[in-house]
């Protein structure tokens, strides 16, 4: 019995238990350290048709077909990521048509600062002061 | 004068280039570099079809729209902070790493 969860770690632990779409999120900051904008990172999927599948729904949907494989079709991809996997999954499924990829969302910048790129760069041209 | 004032050329960067300078641009940059870093060739997004200037934005950052305006389940925040259901209109936009 004590083995039990030791196997499950080992096995296909890594795959079903971790989280296998990854998320980062960047800060945009001002010469005085103040944030001015924030825009988030993950991984999602991609359906026949176009739509976006957000992490938590594409977490379930990978790892639902990934558990319908054999224990020795699952081992050689226990440490694989979303990408890797997604693409064994859509080669071995037929009904699997899905593709890995990095959504970009939730880009936000502090409205004071927004359309700063071209005016500052005049600004500098011109020889004036840039705040 | 020179023959060398008559060849000096105003250096004029491009949109792109311009874009990646403010905020949102910077952002958009980090995203894609952080998209290479971790394997993937594309990144994509979705964005309002009536938000203008942020698919201005994603346009000089190198982003393509791809398929038709379509709607999703979303959410609008009020002034307050409420929140509230409605429906929204989407584009989609691609670029390769």
């Amino acid at each position: 019995m004590s083995r039990t969860p030791q196997n499950f770690l080992s096995s296909f632990g890594e795959v079903l238990g971790a989280r296998l779409c990854l998320s980062d999120l960047y800060l945009a900051k001002s010469e005085n350290d103040s944030i001015v904008g924030v825009c988030g990172m993950e991984v999602a999927l991609l359906s026949p048709s176009g739509e976006v599948v957000k992490r938590s729904d594409a977490d379930k949907l990978v790892k639902r077909k990934f558990s319908t494989l054999s224990p020795k079709d699952r081992r050689p991809l226990n440490k694989a990521g979303a990408l890797e996997l997604t693409t064994f999954l859509r080669d071995t499924f037929e009904d699997f048509d899905y593709t890995a990829t990095v959504l970009l969302s939730n880009l936000a910048v502090e409205g004071e600062q927004r359309g700063k790129g071209i005016g500052a760069l005049l600004k500098f041209q011109r020889g004036l002061d840039v705040p | 004068m020179t023959s060398r004032n008559l060849h000096t050329k105003t250096h004029i960067p491009s949109l792109a280039s311009n874009a990646a300078r403010s905020p949102g641009g910077k952002l958009c940059e980090s995203v894609i570099n952080g998209a290479s870093d971790w394997g993937y060739p594309t990144v994509v997004l979705e964005v309002e079809s009536s938000n203008f200037p942020a698919i201005k934005l994603y346009t000089k950052m190198g982003f393509e729209r791809v398929g038709e305006v379509y709607e999703k389940d979303g959410v609008e925040v009020g002034e307050g902070g409420t929140v509230e259901d409605r429906i929204v209109e989407l584009v989609r936009m691609e670029r390769e790493v």
